[in-house]
């Protein structure tokens, strides 16, 4: 079955949803909005090449992506190589040990506060607060199902760099969401 | 043995099953000997779980609403 486009209701059916979309992989809202205006414009201009066999709305879907992978590739572009010293020179000692800050402790994760949209939300504030780029590759590889080869070939970054990358995410945001929501 | 800090960085490799087998070794070791990395790996997989989840989770009610300007501005540019 051959889809069709209605650009008349594109800003009313998807403007929103986009605009969520992306806000949640960029850092800012105004880059959120320039994505969004500019996923507009490109296929308000490519339309003609629509060929309807992906929905409006995945087709529309799909040219946010792209436009929130070109914003990454950019971002990542002014990045040198990382080292293992990079994910955790403040987070470990010297010896490779925790500190009194950063050690894990025990969390109660069967209490059933832990499905409330107030919990999502703090979880959402802690990769908000995340570097874009930790952000980024946090945001691909968890809410986007990417293979980390996958996500290095859009990066346009090295393995190793991803790693970091990654790694250095997941140990900020395990801490920021102890202290604000287990603690 | 190896430290807290390889151990963490390892157990982010082993998720992507991307770890050597003496890695995978060294880090199993370091695991039965340190609860605070048992307790790191446990709430890695939490956070991935939810992560997952988050989104859907946020977008009920959604409150990430895109300004009227701007939508006044991209239905301009599309005529």
């Amino acid at each position: 079955m051959l889809h069709t486009l209605h650009p008349e209701e594109w800003v009313s059916k998807y403007a929103d949803k986009l605009y969520a979309f992306a806000r949640a992989r960029v850092s800012s809202d105004e880059v959120a909005q320039d994505i969004v205006q500019d996923t507009f414009l490109s296929a308000w201009k490519g339309k003609d090449g629509y060929r309807g066999e992906a929905s409006e709305q995945s087709w529309l879907y799909t040219i946010c992506r792209n436009k929130i992978t070109d914003h990454y590739r950019k971002a990542a572009n002014s990045l040198q190589q990382l080292s293992m010293e990079d994910t955790g020179s403040d987070l470990f000692s010297d010896t490779g040990h925790w500190t009194q800050d950063t050690v894990p402790s025990e969390w109660h994760t069967s209490s059933a506060r832990v499905e409330t949209k107030e919990f999502y939300r703090i979880l959402n504030e802690c990769k908000e607060r995340l570097k874009e780029l930790q952000k980024a590759v946090f945001v691909m590889k968890y809410m986007d199902d990417m293979d980390s080869d996958e996500i290095c070939k859009i990066l346009n970054i090295t393995s190793s760099n991803y790693w970091v990358l990654i790694h250095r995410a997941k140990l900020q945001l395990r801490g920021c969401l102890e202290q604000n929501w287990f603690k | 043995m190896i430290s807290c800090k390889e151990a963490s960085y390892l157990t982010s490799k082993k998720e992507e099953g991307k770890i050597s087998l003496a890695e995978r070794l060294k880090l199993a070791f370091h695991l039965m000997m340190c609860r605070f990395c048992k307790m790191f790996d446990k709430q890695n997989t939490f956070i991935a779980h939810h992560a997952k989840q988050m989104e859907d989770a946020l977008a009920d009610g959604n409150e990430v609403l895109l300004p009227e300007t701007v939508k006044q501005r991209i239905n301009d540019s599309m005529n």
